[in-house]
Formats: structure tokens, C-alpha cells, sequence
């Protein structure tokens, strides 16, 4: 079919919906040309002109029965019939406002809650960067193997980087940029330290003044000039139109200001950056730890955008091909393998994994809106029964079952759509409670580095929402709606409601779903609480109050510790790579003389920290000043590294060796270590994340507190107030050496707050599930029990006792419980959030630590303990209507005695 | 058994034998009632209860367009044309219909 004739054919109808009176006024134009012809005809023929009207009315048939059928014929009777349900809908629910509120309420309450996670969803995972052509950026990773595992580090060196950037024919343009955390004026601050042609190739846009160019990164340790976010120029320059021109001062020295970057770009990871300086100046930022043998330039992470044309699978063989040949001639044991790409169209690139890691989350999200549409269709349900006389007499005068269903689903949508804009403002206010809790909660020290990106309410957002608030109508609207139209028109019109079995299985499905639901959230939130309230009182091994945990400038790193010897409130300064963030890096270790090798965490310690951290020396000793400073062969193995190195004896003297010298060891200063001799062993600890098992094997090797590591300052009094007295004093000593200072408590608090807040987040669903369904329940049995007065009274006065007919009622609803609960048990949810946490980035949760509960526990205490919830709430919810039961009992029997004692006279 | 000579017109043809009609060129709805009726002498009449709804039909699926006239009497009219799809679905309907019509010939023959 050509164009021309679908527009033609779209206008015609367009036409007839849009202006039905002049539509009608051309068919009765028409059909008054057809009369008139047919009476001229016969005036022709000689009849008179009242029986040529006659014989031409008798020839063409009834007029208004034909101008029907014509309007029938044009197809788009639907939306008219669409737009008089709509009126008719608004019409009556607007009678029955507390029902339509209670439904929006009940609506946007769980909608909202969906819109909100969606909102952080889309704001992280789906939103654009605000950067040119997103979709063509990929990060770039080098693949690689040591011994038996593979690795993937998206940290290149930097001759890798322009490795990457010279494959002009696959990118056109190699980015490359590394995290920067420093303090000025004790704030803490994010940089990021780019390549020069950062703003120009993502195609950025700077507010004010200009961006970083090539020519500010030429010379490692040149380039003192900065391009700050916006957000910087309006919280610490005061929106100051003048502030190109003004310094930074970063770490002692003064970065001019040269621009400031457009709002809407805040980097390209999801913490947002404060400044961008020259990555050149890493060794100025970050110190020693930065510096690699590439004369000064530091590793970076690295991201391309694509070449026109270029697929991501052919980008990554190329780029993987280019790293392999130039990472042949370096030494080590490490093998590179190839490249790995990442689509960074969005600040966080998620791939299938992630996604179906977030399924828990969906799902208890979605469970709730679940509950919430049972709880309206049951509603629905009740309010069509109580129509089913109006209902019954539209089918009884001939209107079809679909258009009496269709009208039922107009409402539902009339009543979803104000809730789908009320659930918006939900979700805005859960946002905004959310950040704020957030950051009152967090451990202060690390509030700063939580930057939450702007939440918009976008198209996707709004789509989302009308997806959400159909889904949800057709899922509260259409079984109600079904069910009411299906009864005999002749009982109904006589009102004549019996809720046959049908409707009582709908009912029944709809309660028990809810019950199920709602167990299963309660589940979930009480294995997270349980979880929240252990972690909360996990020994990770070492002690973490009343340790300041501090990162120094490298160049004033002795005069910091000479002058922290000297302060008074200092009791004990250690230091180590590992300060209790971040997982330990892994190495294959084996006792001399055997061949069997274990992997063993490891790690560079002071020989004061096992003391300063208080971690209970069990055997041997701990390291001398000499071994640490000269860097000798020895090593103190955790209790579980020794068993498992000399089960059953005594591991100190013997000889262990590194399985192999790799890329993580040589960072770590470990490289020309061959062999060590085990001098002590120490109680186990956590390797990194505090929520993970203690026992696990660590290996720890010396390191002097005056060049290696994180600095651990074990101090007198309040910590906090101790952590501010150190870096005043050091400030004023020695300006620009404290880089973070941060209570070693608050890092380990920092670690458990995700299991916190997840636990919060599952309450609050649990809490709002309980709510519903207790007001569902409540709904359904007040009505059915409204629906059988008539039944109950007529038993009573044949003689039923009160107590029958309550315990009936009762037993009615617990029937349901017992049904529902045990599903929703039957989903083993203890086991899901069990293995959530596990693919939360916990994957050594403890056994005896955050989740032994949902084992041990399972079909146990805590089963029992939310049976006797759920039913305690059932009780609850159950006895209000029996008691009114038996009070409306107690009038109909005074209606029922008499006549009952009249009949037999 | 005395039969009506005037057969009812099969629901579905009609439409084929109004786009058939305006291969000729455009017409208007009396027009076509008069050609109907001239043609088959009588034998096929159509009313307005079904006429004007097919006309309609037709013209919401595109097969023909309506277009404001003047008749030969110089009346206000309304003038029916064949589009390109209309031609087409003449085309197709008039294959199916001579194939049917076969078939049914066939099996009436058939013994």
C-alpha cells in the first residue's frame, strides 16, 4: 500500500473521531442527495410528491439504522468508546473519593518505592555521560594469567596507554586518567589526574576559562594548573565569576585555576572528581606510590573511543594483540593474555552479571508492588461486587463482557495514573530522605567521599513509571474486573450478589499471595538485621578504636614521624600496606623442601603493628627494627597460614618461598624475596573487608615504618578529637604532609555500612509489606464477613454458638496463613541473602560471622518465630471483624428470635 | 419453491462489486445504486442500511477516496474514486473470487 493512501486513510478516520459533527453533518449531506435523486426519479415517473418520498423512504431502507452502521464502519469507535469510559470512570470514582484515595495512596506508595530504585538505576547504569558520543567510549584492561589465575587490571602503565592510543586505525582517541585523593584546606578532595587531550577528545565542555590541553601535559612534574567541577566553584569559590586566575593549593603547592568544567560532567567514574590536574603532577599528588619506571608518568586508567566502524570485539583483539607484543620483553613472571573492554557509555558499566546481581533487589522492590496491587484488586473486588446490579444490568441491556471488563480497566488505569504522579513525589522525597540519612549516618570521615549523582527524573524514569503504573492497573484491575462481569445478569440485576466459588478462589489466591509476599520480606529484612546487628560486633582480629589511620606526603615522611614520636597523645605509631581496606593481595607460598603450595594472603607490616593493632602473638616473635629496616628474609604467618603450612608442629624455622615473583608483588616491594624464614606466628585476622572470615591464611612480611606503607598511629583519649589534634599540629609542623586522616573505626564502620544500610532498606520494605497486607487482610475478611451476616445470623438463630462462628471466621483466615506463609518460607530467602552478600563484594563472608543465621536457623528458631508473627498479625487482623461480627450478631438475633418465635403460631 | 428473483447481496462482495464499479471512473453513491441495480437487471439491490457503510468502509481502509462534487443535476455530491490499494485489492479480490467461484462450479459439477 502507498504513503499517500495510509495518510489519506489516517486523515479520513482522524477526521471522523476528531469532528463527529461535521463527519455526520457530510453523511446526512450525502444521504439527502441519494433521497432526493431517489424522489426525483420517481416524480419523474409521475407519482405525486408525497408518494415519490414514500416509495423512495420504502426503497432505501431505515436512515438512522444506515448512519449507525456508517459510523460503526470507520473503526475508531474504540477511542470514542475509550474517552466515554473515561468520563464515566472519573465520574464514579470521584463518588467514592475515600476508595480512589486509599487505591492512589496504596498505589503510589509502591510505586514510588520501584521509582526510586529505578531512579538510582538509571542515574548510575543507564544514564548518558554528559561527555560527545558516549556510546563509542570503552575502558580498557589488560588480561592476564599468574599460575593458575587469571587476572583482569584496569590499571596500565603508562607506556601501555600509548601502546593503546597509537592504534589510530581502532581508537580515535585514548583517554587516560587516575583517582587523586588529597586534602586542601582539610577538606578531603577528589582529583582526577588526566592525559592532555581529556577534555578536548571526550569532548567536554568547560563553564568558564579553558581546559586542560596537551601542552599542560608534557614534562612529568610540570603542569601545576587545574580544571575545577562545578560543583567545586560553587561550594568553595562561591560561584566567584573571577576565579580563573585563583590557586588550589594541592599538597603545598598552588595549582592555578585555568577553568571550570561544565555541570553536568563530574568524570567519568560514578565518585564525582573536584578538580582534573595533569597527570604529570602524579608524582607531586600521589607521592612515591605512583611513580613507575616510565620516567615519571604513573599506571592510569585508560579509555578509548572507538575508531567509526570498529566493533568491540575487534577493538579488543587489536588492543589485547598490541599489549601482548609489547608486554614480551618486560620481565616477570606475569603473562599478559589479551585486552578486555568495557562499554563506558554510563558511569557504571554493567554488564549481565551485575545486572542479575541486582535481581534480589528488584525482586523485593517489585514484591511489595506485588502486595500493594493484591491489596487494591481485592478492593477492586469488593467495590465490583457491590456494582454487580449496575454491572449486571449494562450486560443484561446488551453490552458485550469486553466492554464492560474494558470499562472496569479504564478505571483501574484512571486510578494507577494519579498514583504513577503521586508515586513520582514519593520517590523524589524517598530520594532526598534517603542521600540526607545517608550522609548522617555514614562514618563522617568517609561522608565526604559519598557524591551522590544528580537524581532526575528523566524520560526513562517517566516511562518507567508508566510502564509501572499499566502494569500495576491491569494487575489490581483485570482479575476483579473478569470476576464481577461473569455472574448471571438476571440475579444481578435482582441484586443478588452470591460470591460463588470463583470469586472466593480469587480471593483466597490474592490473600495468600500477600502472606507470602510479605513473609518473604520479613524474612529477608530479619536475616539482615540479624547480619547488620553482628557485623556491628565482629572481631575482625585486631582492634580498630582508638587507631588513627594516616597517609603522608612521601617527601615529609620521616619529619612526620619524628615529630609524631614527639607528640603526647601518640602512644604507638606502626604502619602497613593493608590498612584494614581493600582485599590483600594473593601469592602462592610453599615450605622449603615440599612441593605443595598453597595460596596464602600477604602483606608488609611494621614490626609495631601486631601491637599497636593488638593482635595476640602466639607463638616465635615479631620482627626487629634491623629485619625491617634492612628488609630481611623473615615472615610472621597468621595461625591458619601455619597450619596449613605444618599441620600438627610448629612452623617457626622453617623456610617458606614465594611461588613466584609477580606484577602485585614487585608493588609491594616483595620481588627479590625468595625465600623467608617463619619467625613467629600471630592470631588470625581479617585479609581486608572486616565482614570477612578471620581464618584465613596471611602472610606478613617486614616493612620499616619510615618508607613503607599506610601509617597506623595508635593514640590516648577520644580518637576523634585526637585525629583533629594530629593534623592540626602536623599542619602547623609541617604544612601539606597529611594527605588523609581518617579513625581506623570509621574505616571498619564504613565496610559494614552497606550490610546497615541493606538491612534498613529490607525493614523498611518489610515494614511497608506488613502494613499492606494487614490492611488487606483486614479489607477482606471485614467484607466477606459483611457478605455472610445474613448466613451467620440465620445459623445463630438455629442455635450456632457465638464462639463457632467466630472460631469459623478465624480458622478461615488462618487457613490462609498456613497456606501462604509456608511459600513464602519456601523460598529460602535465607540462602538468597546469603548469596547476595556474597556477590555484594563479601566473598568470604564468615560462617561464624554475618550469615550463619540463615543456615543454622533455617526451619528452625527463626521459622517458627515469623510463623508466630504472621499469625499473631492475622489474629489481629481477623478479630476486629469476628468482634463486629458478633455485635451485629447480637442486633440480628433480636431481629431473627422474634419472627422466628412468631412462625409457629 | 418460488424464489425472490432479487438476491440479497453476499456480505464481502458487495464491497468487490463497488470497487469493480469505479474502475469505470468516479461515481457517486446513487450512481452506483443505479448501476447495481441496472446491470444486474434487477436482480442485485442494494439499500442504504448497506451501501453507505461499505462506501465507508472502504474509504477508513483507503481503497477509495470521497471527494466533494457537483452532479449532472448540479447538487452538492459526494464522488467516489479507486485508490492505488484500491486497485490492487480489486485486483486480488477478483483472482480469490474467480477461484472460488471455479471451485464451487467444480464441486457442484462434480456429480
Amino acid at each position: 500500500m502507498g504513503i499517500p493512501d495510509v495518510l489519506r486513510r489516517f486523515a479520513f478516520r482522524l477526521r471522523s473521531h476528531l469532528r463527529p459533527d461535521a463527519d455526520f453533518a457530510d453523511m446526512q449531506d450525502e444521504l439527502r442527495f441519494h433521497f432526493d435523486r431517489e424522489v426525483e426519479r420517481h416524480r419523474a415517473a409521475g407519482l405525486s410528491r408525497r408518494d415519490a418520498e414514500y416509495a423512495a423512504r420504502l426503497a432505501l431502507g431505515n436512515l438512522g439504522a444506515a448512519q449507525d452502521a456508517m459510523r460503526e464502519a470507520t473503526n475508531w469507535t474504540w477511542l470514542a468508546r475509550v474517552q466515554m469510559d473515561l468520563r464515566f470512570a472519573i465520574r464514579s470514582l470521584s463518588h467514592t473519593p475515600a476508595f480512589s484515595l486509599t487505591v492512589v495512596g496504596t498505589i503510589a506508595l509502591a510505586l514510588g518505592l520501584n521509582t526510586m530504585v529505578f531512579t538510582i538505576f538509571d542515574a548510575y547504569v543507564l544514564r548518558p555521560l554528559q561527555v560527545r558520543d558516549p556510546g563509542a567510549l570503552h575502558g580498557v584492561a589488560v588480561t592476564g594469567r599468574t599460575n593458575e589465575n587469571s587476572w583482569t587490571d584496569w590499571s596500565l602503565p603508562w607506556d601501555r596507554y600509548l601502546d593503546v592510543a597509537g592504534l589510530s586505525g581502532v581508537v580515535s582517541d585514548a583517554v587516560a586518567y587516575r583517582r587523586a585523593f588529597v586534602r586542601i584546606d582539610r577538606m578531603p578532595t577528589i582529583g582526577q589526574l588526566v592525559s592532555g587531550n581529556y577534555f578536548q577528545a571526550l569532548g567536554v565542555r568547560v563553564e568558564r576559562g579553558r581546559p586542560l590541553l596537551p601542552e599542560d601535559v608534557s614534562v612529568p612534574g610540570d603542569g601545576a594548573v587545574a580544571v575545577i567541577s562545578h560543583a567545586m566553584w560553587v561550594s568553595r569559590f562561591g560561584s566567584d565569576s573571577g576565579v580563573v586566575g585563583r590557586t588550589l593549593p594541592i599538597r603545598g603547592r598552588p595549582f592555578i585555576i585555568v577553568g571550570v568544567a561544565a555541570p553536568a560532567f563530574t568524570g567519568l567514574t560514578e565518585v564525582a572528581a573536584d578538580f582534573w590536574a595533569p597527570v604529570t603532577m602524579a608524582a607531586v599528588i600521589d607521592g612515591e606510590s605512583s611513580q613507575a619506571d616510565a620516567g615519571g608518568w604513573p599506571a592510569v586508567n585508560v579509555v578509548v573511543r572507538l575508531g567509526s566502524g570498529i566493533g568491540a570485539q575487534e577493538a579488543t583483539a587489536a588492543i589485547g594483540l598490541r599489549l601482548l607484543s609489547s608486554s614480551r620483553d618486560s620481565a616477570g613472571a606475569t603473562r599478559v593474555t589479551g585486552a578486555r573492554l568495557q562499554s563506558r557509555a554510563t558511569l557504571v558499566p554493567m554488564t549481565a552479571e551485575d545486572a542479575a546481581m541486582l535481581t534480589p533487589i528488584w525482586v523485593a522492590f517489585g514484591l511489595v508492588l506485588v502486595i500493594a496491587c493484591a491489596n487494591v484488586a481485592n478492593m477492586m473486588l469488593a467495590r465490583g461486587l457491590a456494582r454487580q446490579r449496575e454491572i449486571g444490568i449494562r450486560l443484561a441491556l446488551g453490552a458485550g463482557r469486553r466492554h464492560v471488563v474494558g470499562q472496569l480497566l479504564v478505571e483501574a488505569l484512571v486510578l494507577a495514573i494519579p498514583a504513577a504522579a503521586l508515586g513520582f513525589l514519593v520517590s523524589r522525597v524517598a530520594l532526598a530522605v534517603g542521600v540526607d540519612v545517608m550522609m548522617a549516618t555514614f562514618p563522617p570521615s568517609y561522608a565526604s567521599f559519598i557524591r551522590p549523582v544528580e537524581m532526575r527524573g528523566d524520560l526513562r524514569v517517566f516511562a518507567f513509571m508508566l510502564t509501572g503504573a499499566v502494569a500495576a492497573a491491569v494487575l489490581f484491575g483485570l482479575a476483579p474486573a473478569l470476576q464481577v462481569t461473569r455472574p448471571d445478569p438476571v440475579a444481578a440485576t435482582r441484586g443478588e450478589s452470591e460470591g460463588g466459588m470463583r470469586q472466593g478462589r480469587l480471593r483466597n489466591f490474592l490473600v495468600i499471595a500477600q502472606m507470602a509476599g510479605c513473609t518473604l520480606l520479613l524474612i529477608v529484612s530479619g536475616v539482615l538485621m540479624r547480619g547488620a546487628t553482628r557485623a556491628l560486633v565482629l572481631d575482625p582480629g585486631f582492634r580498630a578504636g582508638g587507631v588513627v589511620h594516616l597517609e603522608v606526603n612521601d617527601a615529609q615522611r620521616r619529619d612526620v614521624l619524628t615529630a609524631l614520636h614527639r607528640f603526647p597523645i601518640v602512644e604507638d605509631v606502626a604502619s602497613t600496606t593493608n590498612p584494614a581496606r581493600g582485599l590483600f593481595g594473593s601469592v602462592a607460598v610453599s615450605l622449603l623442601g615440599t612441593s605443595q603450595v598453597r595460596p596464602m594472603y600477604f602483606t608488609r607490616v611494621s614490626p609495631t603493628l601486631f601491637e599497636t593493632l593488638q593482635m595476640p602473638l602466639r607463638e616465635g616473635r615479631t620482627f626487629t627494627e634491623v629485619e625491617a629496616t634492612d628488609r630481611l628474609s623473615v615472615v610472621v604467618l597468621s595461625e591458619s597460614a601455619a597450619r596449613l603450612l605444618a599441620p600438627g608442629r610448629s612452623a617457626i624455622g622453617s623456610e617458606v618461598r614465594l611461588g613466584s615473583a609477580d606484577a602485585t608483588l614487585a608493588q609491594e616491594g616483595l620481588a627479590d624475596v625468595r625465600t623467608a624464614k617463619v619467625v613467629g606466628v600471630v592470631a588470625d585476622a581479617v585479609a581486608g573487608i572486616v565482614l570477612t572470615r578471620r581464618d584465613v591464611p596471611i602472610a606478613y612480611y617486614p616493612a620499616d615504618v619510615a618508607t613503607t606503607g599506610s601509617l597506623l598511629v595508635a593514640v590516648r583519649g577520644s580518637v576523634a578529637t585526637a585525629a583533629r589534634a594530629l593534623e592540626t599540629a602536623l599542619e602547623r609542623e609541617l604544612p601539606g604532609s597529611v594527605t588523609a586522616i581518617l579513625p581506623l573505626e570509621e574505616s571498619v564502620a564504613a565496610q559494614i555500612y552497606p550490610v546497615r544500610a541493606a538491612s534498613w532498606v529490607a525493614t523498611l520494605l518489610g515494614a511497608v509489606a506488613l502494613v499492606l497486607t494487614v490492611s488487606g487482610m483486614y479489607g477482606v475478611l471485614a467484607y466477606l464477613v459483611a457478605q455472610r451476616t445474613r448466613e451467620f445470623g440465620i445459623r445463630m438463630s438455629l442455635g450456632a454458638r457465638r464462639g463457632v462462628v467466630v472460631r469459623e471466621v478465624m480458622g478461615q483466615s488462618l487457613r490462609l496463613a498456613a497456606v501462604g506463609i509456608p511459600i513464602g518460607l519456601a523460598n529460602r530467602v535465607g540462602d538468597s541473602s546469603h548469596l547476595l552478600l556474597v556477590d555484594a563484594g563479601y566473598p568470604f563472608v564468615r560462617s561464624d560471622g554475618l550469615c550463619d543465621g540463615c543456615n543454622r536457623d533455617r526451619g528452625g528458631k527463626r521459622t517458627g518465630r515469623v510463623v508466630a508473627v504472621a499469625s499473631s498479625r492475622l489474629r489481629g487482623s481477623s478479630e476486629r471483624p469476628s468482634r463486629r461480627l458478633a455485635m451485629a450478631l447480637a442486633a440480628t438475633r433480636e431481629v431473627v428470635r422474634p419472627a422466628g418465635s412468631r412462625a409457629p403460631n | 419453491m418460488p424464489t425472490d428473483r432479487r438476491l440479497d447481496v453476499l456480505q464481502g462482495t458487495l464491497d468487490m462489486i463497488l470497487l469493480g464499479l469505479l474502475r469505470g471512473g468516479r461515481a457517486n453513491a446513487w450512481d452506483l445504486t443505479n448501476a447495481i441495480h441496472a446491470t444486474s437487471r434487477g436482480t442485485l439491490d442494494v439499500n442504504y442500511g448497506t451501501l453507505y457503510p461499505a462506501l465507508r468502509r472502504l474509504e477508513s481502509r483507503g481503497l477509495i477516496a470521497g471527494k466533494w462534487g457537483t452532479s449532472e443535476n448540479n447538487r452538492r455530491a459526494r464522488f467516489y474514486e479507486l485508490t492505488a490499494s484500491g486497485k490492487k485489492a480489486l485486483r486480488d479480490e477478483r483472482d480469490a473470487w474467480e477461484r472460488f467461484t471455479a471451485t464451487v462450479g467444480l464441486l457442484l459439477d462434480s456429480r
